[in-house]
This record gives C-alpha cells, structure tokens and sequence, in this order.
C-alpha cells in the first residue's frame, strides 16, 4: 500500500509531464505545417524596390570599395547580369570616388591590383565540433588527421580526443604512437598537456608535404601543428580573457586561400607575394592582435572604444600594414523581443531610410599608431524588408493564437539566454529554444482570448468534476501557462462521467462521495424485493 | 521460488525474441563490419590533399568502420524493445492471460518486477554480449587500421538503452487503459521525444542522463499504473 502511495505522488506528475509534452509538440508540429502550407499557397514574387541600376547612388552602394596601396579609393561595379556569373566572363567597371567611369572589362583584365583582405572563415569551429560528436545511430565522427608518406599512403592519424583536449597518433595496425599536447609531442600520455578549450582550426597542406598542418585556436590561445615534423607552436601570447575569432590571410602556405575554387581560376586569384602572411584576433579589452610572418612581428593595436571588433579588418604587404574600417553612422537599436510586432516596426523603419555609409583606410606604423588616409562615404537607399516576412508575420499572429503563454513568460524572463541558443545551433536545446522564439504568441489578442476562453471552459468542466480545490485551481493555472495543450493535457487527465445529484438536482462528478454542490452523498442502491439474502 | 518460477516464465516468453534479436544482430552488424574491411573503405580516406592547397576542415572529421554496424544495432534494439513490449504486455490483454497471471499467491509488484528483470537481462544478453563481442573484434590490431575510438563502445549501450525505453514506453501504452487513437500511443510519442533529445547530444554522460530520466518518468508510471489496474 505504501508503494501504491508512493507511485502515485511521483507518478501523477510524471503523467501530467508525459501527456504534455506530447501535446506541446503535437502543436508544434501542426503549427509548423500549417505555416509552411499557407506560406507555400501565398508565395509571392520578391519585388525589390531598390533605385533603379543605373542611378549613381545605388551604383555607388552596390559597388566594392577597393584600396589601393597608396590609399586610393575604386568602386567596382558589377552589373546585374553579370553579378553571379564565372569569375573569367564576369564584366566590371570602375568609378573614382567621384564616379568617373575609369575602366571597364572582363575581371581577368582589371589592370588594378588592389590590396585584398582576410574575410571571415567560419572554418570548424566548437560548434562544428560538437555536432560531429553527436550521439547518432551512425556513432560520432572523429577529427583524424592523417599523414601521409611519400608515396602517397597513410602511415599515421592522429585523432583529436575533446575530453583530454590532445591529439592521440596511431601508426598503421600498430597502436597508439604517442600523444600531441599544448607542450608539444609526446610518447607519453601523463607528459601530454591540454591544448585548452578547442574554438576553431583551419587545415592547409604545406607546398611540400601531403600532410595537413594545423591552426589550431582555443579560448585563449593560437597553436600551429605540424604533425608531419611534429610541432606544436604557440603563436600567440597566453592571454586571460577569451581571444575573439581569428582571421587568417595568406598564412598557410598554399597558393590559394580558397580551396573550392577550381585550378583554372587560381592563377588570376592568386595573390602575389607582396602580402605578409598574417594573423588578426582581438581581445575583450579593444585591442587587436596581429601575428605577422616574413619578418616575424607580433603588434597590439589600440583602437578607439566605440569601434566595434567586427568592423576591423587589417592586411600586410611588405611595405606597410593597413587597417580599414566599415561603418554606418545609424545604429538600428529597439530593446523589444526581436521578431516581435514592435521589433519588426522599427525593423521596417530603419529599412525605410536611407542611411549614411562609411569606409576608412588607415596606416598601422610598428608602433601601432593609425594614421587616416582616406575615407569614403555613401548613402545606401532605402530598401524594403523582404516580403516574404509580412504574410509569415500575419500567418504567425493566428498560428501562435494556441502557443502557451508560458513561451512569453520565458521569453520576457530569459529572452536574451533563449535568442542565443537559437541562434548558436547547440543541439536539442537550441531547437527548443527556436521552437519557443517563433511560436510564442507575442502577447497577442487572439491568443489571450484563447486562454481565457479555454481557461473558462476548463472552469466548466471542473467545478462539477473537482475533488479539491487545490487540484482544481492548479489545473486552471497550467491550462492559463499552457492554452490548447494545456487543456487537451487537463481533459486527457480528468475527463469523468458526471450524474444529475439526487439531492440538488445539479451536475456531480463521481470522483467524490459527497457532492461538490450540496455535500450530500452518494446515493446507495435501494434494496429490492426480490433480494433473497436479507429477506430471509 | 515463486519469483524464480516467474522468470522462468518470462525468459521462455522472451527466449525467441531474444535469440532473433542477438542472431540478427550478430549476422548483420558483424556482416556489415567484414564488408566495410573487405571494401577497404576502413583504410582510403576519400579526399585527396595535394600539397599546397587549403583543406575544407569538414573533410578531416571521419565515420568510424562500425558506422553501419551501429545502424542495425539501433534498429534492432528499438525492434527488440517493441517486441519485448508488446509480448509482455499488450499479448496478455488479447490472449485474456491477465487474470490467469495477476491472480497468483503473489504480489503485483514482484510481478512486474519479473518482466523488467527479464527484459532488462534479454537486452544484455542478446544485444550487450554481442555488442561487445563486435567490438572487441573490431579493436584487434590486425583487424582495422586504426582502432576504434573506446568512446564507441559506450555509444552501442546508449543505443542499447534506448531499445530498453522503447520497451518501458511500450509497457505503459499496453498497460494504459485509453484508446489507442487518444493517450495510449503517448508514452511511444514520449519515448520518440527522449530519442530525439539523447542523439542530439554529444556528452555521453549528458546522453546517459536523459534516459535515464526519461526511463524513470516511465518506469514510475508504469508501476503506478501496473499497481492500480482493475486486470
């Protein structure tokens, strides 16, 4: 009997959460289809209502800003018949800051070198790292990194394990052959130091040699391993704060920084040898850090406050080292919910107006001190936001009326934790998180008239049913958090028969002896005559 | 005795789903690893890095031979689970057994506990034995190579468990009372919400820890629920 107890406090609950939690994605589901269905029915061309091409000042918007060594300013415009065509066939023309057609051609022939930059390499970042050691039916994938030998066959891999933060070597059907750590490389395990909390590596192939060299970042540090020399570099300095995401140009030592571009395009890509391989991360307190190679130079660079990290980009040539900047003068700031009604009005709004854009070109001396050589300012147009998003934003309105409004109470309570988990792809959690940012119900109308409405008719069907009070206003509470599946969660639950009361004449549930209404009790079958056991 | 008696009566119920499961399993997934040897796919990575080229860092990050071998192990084991499921506990209701059994000189709980027992045992037996027995193979030098990664072989129990709550869902669907079209089928609904949630992760004891919690949600209900049937 005790047991019996027992289970129920715990199991109870454990069904309340079971039947929920199936309904809740039930509705998902539905809501999901519902949306993709009605979306698909009301597709409408993208009208873009962008100035027209020919207008200067949206040619001198969608035009490149390039530099050229000694500050020069070109605005390279692609016309919009050309704008996704190969590189090769692939028509340009220049302007001068003042839009004074210079050249025009096919790109192979631009007889302009300008100076190039490191653009932003996702390469495998923790993220990466974790999906690919996801739990699947196909078990987790490894990070091996194979070495090759001359002849073109694998004689070594070496197997990146994330819970030592070490790279383990194996030879070929001969075991482990040793242990690569932030000290360097190692036949023994104890002797094996951790790299550090892993955050992004990129992977090139040396000009002479078949075996990938890695750079390997972790929350503090840079590392370059060479598995085929069996070294391990530390790059950069030990820092105590986290190092943001690194930039990489011309650092490996390949031909091209990209690797999924054919070999006929890399001679006209190819960046001669005036660059200086170079490293550019910055730091939680502003400042940014280069690692240069030929010569070897290390620079810290402080840069105003308001600068923001990600505007900053640097590059090296043999002679100097160039900072550029990118900005805008307005900042698009609304501290509503993102996605929610009044969030996309600003959004629209600040679409809706031009905007003053800017571009900087500086010197970096080896002192770190910045001098201005030119600036370049332009107004992009208006542009509207894309209209896809207004039937889904009205789709959503009447999609999320059945959402629980416990979606809205995370969300106003951990919005900022909730958007970041969305938006990070951190596995299940990340999914539930985007589950609760695009179906909550954004304190709209019709979803509060649902819960009221479903929260009336939970108060109907319970009052005659209740067996406690307590009980009875628990259930009204979690249908009020959790609307449709709330309900649907309370009837699965609680649905009984009800009987007219012999004594009020009023509905009653049979849960309880007494009545709810009136406390009389149940009525006891009335013997009858033909009861021969107490007749006798 | 009695408890002996009815694990007796439960392991001859459960012996030839078993025996399929561990031979199926045996055959398929060792199978598939003598194939994967045989094709050499186990040895020739599928890139080439000539010198002087950048590599897509997505190319580096490689399956394990026993990827295959791991499929057929879940898809066996959630079979496995169903069938244990329902022979203990939706065949009873049709063959009208219930009373026949529930109606002993012996307590409802030792019951059950009888036939969580068996199916827990017909999970190790059939699957965990010839998981490891596939894994151990698999790590012999000669074999592959390169070993596997040990973290594989916690990776087959984690699939093993998740036969093991496709088993407890099963359970408390056949023990429930609704119809099949309302509540019944939630617990199976449940079950693929626990599944869903351990693959995503890639802690293993993180893994571990959601089905562990989800069996216990189950398990709860089910002796709840075992205990308090009218049969």
């Amino acid at each position: 009997m005790k047991l019996k107890r027992i289970s129920k406090y715990i199991a109870t609950p454990a069904g309340t959460f079971t039947t929920l939690l199936t309904f809740l994605f039930v509705l998902v589901f539905l809501q999901f289809f519902v949306t993709e269905i009605v979306i698909v029915s009301l597709y409408k061309t993208r009208t873009e209502q962008f100035s027209g091409p020919d207008e200067p000042k949206s040619k001198r918007h969608r035009s490149a800003k390039n530099f050229l060594p000694d500050g020069t300013i070109h605005l390279v415009y692609v016309p919009d018949e050309y704008r996704y065509a190969d590189e090769v066939y692939r028509k340009e023309q220049i302007f001068d800051a003042n839009h004074n057609l210079l050249w025009q051609g096919l790109h192979k022939d631009n007889p302009y070198k300008y100076l190039s930059w490191p653009g932003w390499s996702h390469g495998f970042t923790a993220n990466s790292m974790k999906e690919t050691r996801m739990i699947t039916p196909e078990f987790s994938q490894a990070l091996e990194i194979p070495f090759y030998s001359q002849q073109r066959k694998i004689e070594q891999i070496w197997r990146y394990a994330p819970d030592m933060d070490i790279f383990v070597g194996y030879r070929f059907k001969a075991g482990i052959i040793g242990y690569a750590g932030s000290t360097g490389f190692t036949k023994l395990k104890d002797k094996a130091r951790p790299f550090g909390r892993f955050e992004n590596f990129y992977a090139w192939c040396p000009t002479d040699s078949f075996s990938p060299t890695l750079l390997w970042q972790t929350n503090r540090c840079i590392y370059q391993i060479n598995f085929e020399k069996q070294r391990v570099d530390l790059l950069s300095q030990d820092h105590k704060d986290p190092i943001g995401r690194i930039r990489t140009h011309m650092w490996g030592d390949f031909t091209s920084d990209q690797f999924h571009i054919s070999k006929k395009y890399r001679p006209i890509i190819h960046i001669n040898k005036k660059y200086r391989p170079i490293i550019h991360y910055s730091t939680k307190d502003g400042k940014h850090h280069l690692i240069m190679r030929e010569p070897q130079q290390k620079l810290s660079i402080t840069v105003p406050e308001d600068w923001k990290a990600d505007s900053v980009s640097f590059t090296a040539t043999q002679k100097d080292i160039f900072l550029r900047r990118q900005g805008s003068d307005t900042k698009f700031s609304d501290t509503s919910p993102r996605f929610s009604k009044q969030w996309m009005d600003s959004w629209r709004d600040y679409c809706s107006k031009p905007h003053k854009r800017w571009v900087e070109l500086y010197k970096v001396d080896n002192q770190g001190n910045l001098e201005l050589l030119n600036r370049f300012d332009w107004i992009s147009p208006a542009r509207p936001v894309s209209s896809t998003l207004t039937p889904r934003l009205q789709i959503k309105g009447y999609v999320t009326g059945a959402s629980p409004l416990a979606y809205d109470l995370a969300w106003s309570s951990f919005g900022d934790k909730l958007y970041g988990l969305a938006h990070s792809g951190h596995g299940i959690s990340g999914a539930y998180a985007s589950i609760i940012e695009r179906y909550r119900p954004g304190n709209s109308i019709f979803n509060w008239i649902l819960t009221v409405g479903m929260m009336g008719f939970a108060f109907w069907h319970g009052l005659s049913r209740r067996t406690c009070w307590g009980k009875f206003i628990f259930w009204l509470v979690l249908v009020g958090l959790f609307n449709l599946p709330g309900l649907l969660t309370y009837l699965a639950l609680n649905h009984t028969a009800v009987i007219k009361c012999s004594a009020c004449g009023r509905r009653r549930g049979l849960e309880k002896l007494d009545c709810v209404r009136c406390g009389a009790k149940l009525p006891l079958p009335q013997r009858r005559e033909l009861d021969l056991i107490f007749k006798t | 005795m009695r408890f002996l008696a009815l694990l007796k009566k439960e392991f001859r119920e459960c012996l030839p789903w078993l025996l399929i499961a561990a031979i199926a399993f045996l055959v398929l997934g060792g199978l598939a690893l003598r194939l994967m040897i045989q094709s050499g796919s186990t040895f020739s990575y599928p890139y080439r890095l000539p010198p002087g080229s950048a590599i897509s860092t997505f190319r580096l990050t490689v399956h394990s031979p026993l990827i295959t071998t791991g499929v057929w192990l879940f898809f066996i084991s959630i079979v496995l689970g169903l069938a244990l499921g329902i022979r203990q506990f939706f065949l009873p209701h049709f063959s009208r057994t219930w009373g026949f059994t529930i109606h002993r000189s012996i307590n409802k709980l030792t019951i059950l506990c009888a036939k969580l027992f068996v199916a827990a045992i017909a999970f190790i037996i059939s699957l965990g034995i010839v998981w490891m027995v596939i894994y151990w193979y698999a790590s012999l030098p000669e074999i592959l190579p390169f070993p596997p990664e040990p973290r594989l072989f916690m990776e087959g129990w984690i699939l093993i468990a998740m036969g093991f709550t496709v088993y407890l869902g099963t359970a408390l669907a056949g023990l429930n009372k609704a119809r099949w079209y309302t509540t019944k089928v939630f617990p199976l609904a449940f079950v693929l919400v626990i599944i869903v949630t351990t693959v995503s992760q890639w802690k293993l004891s993180t893994a571990f820890a959601v089905m562990l919690i989800g069996s216990l949600i189950l398990l709860s209900q089910i002796i709840h629920t075992f205990l308090n049937r009218e049969f």
